[in-house]
């Protein structure tokens, strides 16, 4: 960081993460849907411009996803393993972008940002089960895993990361409850269509990590899973099975229920 | 990712390496048809046999290339002193616990230390054959290198779009830097070249301090994250992600420099040859020979300098040719070119702007059409190979090591260029150690105009434009604050004279002004008295770095289908409109620099129609960095008259 001397002489200004221009941290003028103190901050250390140009979900339209307007795919989807999920924003140019940044050219100084936005989405997973208490409603956070290939040729799974803010944010535990079982194909060169078909039987729970979850005296068991992207579901869903068929297996839990929490909907 | 780390002793030395293919390793060692193989694979370059080795000791396991790296050149460095313990093991041991101790990560130490002896293959025709062909494609890969810096990632895609390898690439690869013609790094790596015991920390109890082994930046602008592919906290570079990350176990393959080619003694020519031959002006043929010159001068012999020489940071093989705005500095490098290009050498002009790329590109194509072209910026159709002649911006130079015999960089003080450590140390880096940089500037950064003076730095001026008329001085307009006026929505009188004025002799006009957000009212404010300066609304148009349009605004401009253009600095230079007056109005916000000053004021009066073209600096304060600016202009046109470079007045 260069020596500046308006940084010297007005220290409330700093660095937005994103941009990287210089903003005033102070100034409220845009809100951030969010409660969580440590995620407010990260937010609100954005400059105005690119606090104001987050696509914010306000109203989820489809109570399945979470999408904002009339959804085409949810009433016509037969098999839902989930029972609902909810995303933060909207998957828009800047969005898209900005997970780019991220994910693909691994700016991981965004992370932080791309946990906190999708606190959002968790927020208001808990609030529609009737509560703030986070730690109350869930038993286990987790998140959709990535292929060892992939994970290996990027460093890190952002779905997991986000999981472990949350986890720490929320004082849920966090637990790498799933493995992936075989290597796709990237899914965006995919139809919709052959998604769905070709990800059944992609993910195994880990029977070891799950003898980990704190289950004692809990009526409802419930697993928040945590992913980036909601595109046809078929990802969260598949995952939602995998974790309640080992459940169900291990007699562990009678009726689990997997809940969604995802940074954008596309 | 990992890596394999394994020793080799023979009778008199041990040598310690790590391996991104282990199984090429195994066989190079241990298996004596596989060797033959690589020698009559490889050619006559394999003459340098290495001794055959007395035993081969590995790791079981693979480590965190960085550890690997470090444990390495430990063991280097022990062995080179002499020091051998009775087993290797015990060596690489100590090595990698050092290592990690080293990264802060001391208590990871000792649970990868298993060793295995390398047991010798059997011979047989298949393994001379998996040699030989193993050989053939490193041999193509190292030439395919020369001259790069490229990351894993970077090399797989330069593979994918021409001929791939039959072979697993790593294994390739693994080769050829085991036969020396490339080299693995990591990409970030403990700064410096100092020894390991002399190696800096980072802070009390942190790691040692690490740099980008790419573009040079250090710990400020690294970042350490939990990696997943290598297993710890590994380090990644923000400075260049753009062109790819960087990171402590990632590899960065670096080929041999490119070939060297001597220049023709009979390319140097006198100025009166080269203004015939390239049709120069004198001013422009005396700075081209000067630097021509330099060019085939001897290059320095690397001597012992005196210590207080180590710290003079100009570099000896650089020549500035300091040329005014409008004096054609582009087809002054046209004879270095040339005569770099003639030999079989390889040239490159970098350049800040990728607007500049776009235009010089079409006009080194037309001057050299027998050469081969490549044109490289953010999302241009040629990545990786370098043709004979390469523009590109400097971000692009990135991906070049000891490439270029010739390399020039046009408007070095431009963003972002100017200023960035990263971009300087990736144009340093792409050029080879004896070859030249020429550096273009109209207004040369003020470090560099003071080694120019001290005779430090090479270098030529170039005081007048091609029509050899003197540059416009700026006059001073004194008028309030832009934003005072823009309020009440009233131009001040003398402003409203001068444009008027400007306007009638049928000139364009830039408006220059500190901040985008002014452009749009400042427009509105001149649409409303278009009726006075007798111009059409539409023919006042604003424009700026954020405007989509800015290409198609700028060619109306130049077809005068746009009389005024209220712009920001982005137009400051590169555009070269007929006849054309300036107005910078705030001059006085710091801002607008000197250069910047002097580089708006250098959009006036560039054809010879219209050699007179006006500049007002309208402030209500004649400000030090606007007197620096008329005093530099002014400096200019006195040195060009003074050696009789304008014509008659």
């Amino acid at each position: 960081m260069r020596f500046s001397l308006s940084r010297w002489l007005r220290p409330e200004m700093s660095e937005c993460t994103v941009c990287g221009r210089m903003a005033d941290a102070r100034s409220n003028a845009v809100p951030v849907p969010v409660r969580h103190p440590a995620a407010r901050e990260i937010l609100q250390q954005l400059c105005m411009g690119c606090r104001s140009s987050i696509p914010w979900i306000g109203a989820p339209v489809c109570r399945y996803c979470g999408r904002p307007e009339f959804c085409p795919d949810c009433p016509r989807r037969q098999d839902k393993q989930m029972a609902f999920c909810r995303c933060a924003v909207r998957y828009d140019d800047r969005m898209r972008d900005m997970l780019a940044l991220y994910k693909y050219r691994g700016s991981e100084r965004l992370e932080p940002v791309l946990a906190a936005m999708l606190a959002a989405a968790f927020e208001r997973v808990c609030s529609e089960l009737g509560g703030r208490d986070a730690a109350h409603i869930f038993q286990a956070v987790t998140a959709v895993p990535l292929a060892e290939e992939r994970l290996d040729d990027r460093g890190f799974n952002q779905a997991e990361r986000m999981a472990v803010s949350l986890s720490q944010w929320y004082g849920v535990a966090y637990l790498p409850l799933l493995q992936r079982v075989r290597h796709t194909e990237k899914q965006s060169l995919k139809t919709r269509r052959s998604r769905i078909v070709d990800m059944k039987g992609n993910f195994v729970a880990d029977r070891d990590v799950m003898g980990r979850i704190p289950f004692a005296g809990v009526s409802r068991f419930r697993i928040l899973l945590i992913d980036d992207i909601y595109t046809t579901g078929s990802t969260v869903n598949e995952c939602a099975r995998a974790l309640k068929d080992a459940l169900a297996e291990a007699g562990v839990a009678s009726e689990p229920e997997v809940y969604g929490a995802l940074w954008a909907r596309s | 990712m990992k890596v394999l780390v394994y020793a080799v002793e023979t009778k008199d030395s041990r040598r310690a390496w790590w391996s991104v293919a282990p199984e090429v390793d195994k066989r190079y060692w241990k298996n004596v048809a596989f060797r033959e193989g690589v020698v009559a694979g490889w050619g006559e370059q394999a003459a340098a046999k290495p001794a055959r080795p007395e035993g081969v000791v590995a790791l079981k396991e693979r480590l965190p290339l960085g550890i690997a790296e470090s444990a390495c050149s430990r063991l280097a460095e022990l062995w080179k002193s002499g020091s051998y313990s009775s087993s290797m093991g015990d060596d690489m041991r100590a090595a990698i616990r050092a290592a990690w101790e080293e990264a802060g990560e001391a208590e990871r130490s000792g649970a990868e230390s298993e060793v295995e002896l390398w047991d010798h293959e059997s011979v047989s025709e298949a393994g001379f054959e998996q040699g030989r062909a193993l050989a053939v494609q490193a041999r193509e890969l190292a030439e395919r290198l020369r001259g790069k810096s490229l990351l894993q990632a970077e090399l797989t895609a330069m593979l994918g779009d021409g001929r791939g390898f039959a072979g697993e690439i790593m294994q390739v690869m693994q080769l050829a830097a085991l036969l020396g013609a490339v080299q693995m790094y990591p990409a970030v790596t403990p700064a410096g070249s100092k020894p390991v015991r002399f190696r800096l920390r980072h802070g009390e109890g942190k790691p040692a301090a690490l740099r980008c082994g790419r573009c040079g930046s250090g710990e400020e602008r690294l970042r350490r994250t939990h990696c997943a592919s290598c297993g710890r906290w590994c380090a990644y570079c923000e400075a260049c992600l753009t062109m790819g990350r960087c990171r402590e176990c990632a590899l960065l393959i670096v080929g041999l420099p490119a070939p060297d080619r001597p220049l023709n003694r009979e390319g140097e020519l006198p100025a009166d040859r080269l203004a015939d031959r390239w049709k120069l002006s004198p001013a422009q043929s005396t700075a081209a020979a000067a630097a021509l010159a330099f060019m085939y001068r001897e290059p320095r012999k690397r001597s012992l300098s005196p210590f207080w020489k180590l710290s003079s940071s100009s570099d000896s093989r650089a020549f500035l040719i300091w040329a005014v705005t409008g004096a054609g500095k582009t087809e002054m490098i046209f004879p270095l070119l040339d005569a770099v290009l003639a030999a079989g050498g390889k040239a490159a002009i970098g350049t800040p702007r990728r607007d500049v790329v776009l235009e010089l590109a079409p006009r080194l194509a037309k001057a050299f059409p027998q050469f081969r072209h490549t044109v490289l910026y953010g999302g241009s159709e040629d990545r990786f190979d370098a043709g004979d002649l390469t523009v590109a911006t400097t971000h692009q130079l990135i991906r070049f090591r000891q490439a270029f015999d010739l390399i020039v960089i046009d408007e070095l003080d431009a963003f972002p260029y100017h200023n960035d450590p990263m971009l300087h140390f990736a144009a340093a880096n792409s050029r080879k150690r004896d070859g030249t940089t020429v550096l273009l500037s109209a207004t040369p950064p003020s470090e560099l105009q003071k080694q120019a003076r001290r005779g430090k730095l090479a270098h030529a001026r170039v005081p007048v434009r091609f029509h050899r008329r003197p540059l416009p001085v700026p006059k001073r307009l004194t008028v309030p604050p832009i934003m005072r006026w823009l309020q009440r929505r009233r131009i001040p009188s003398r402003l409203f004279k001068e444009i008027k004025e400007s306007v009638r002799r049928g000139a364009q006009l830039f408006l220059f002004v500190p901040y985008i957000r002014e452009i749009e009212p400042l427009v509105q404010c001149l649409r409303r008295c278009a009726v006075g300066f007798d111009l059409e609304r539409d023919t006042i148009e604003g424009t700026s770095s954020q405007d989509p349009d800015r290409g198609g605004k700028v060619t109306a401009f130049r077809d005068r289908r746009i009389r005024i253009l209220v712009t920001t600095t982005i137009l400051e230079r590169g555009v070269t409109i007929a006849k054309s007056d300036v107005f910078v109005l705030d001059a006085d916000k710091p801002l607008f620099d000197a250069s910047s000053l002097v580089q708006m004021a250098g959009r006036a009066g560039r054809s010879a129609d219209d050699p007179e073209g006006l500049v007002f600096f309208a402030a209500s304060a004649w400000t030090a960095t606007q007197k620096q600016a008329a005093r530099q202009i002014k400096e200019m046109n006195a040195y060009a008259r003074r050696n009789g470079y304008l014509s008659s007045e």
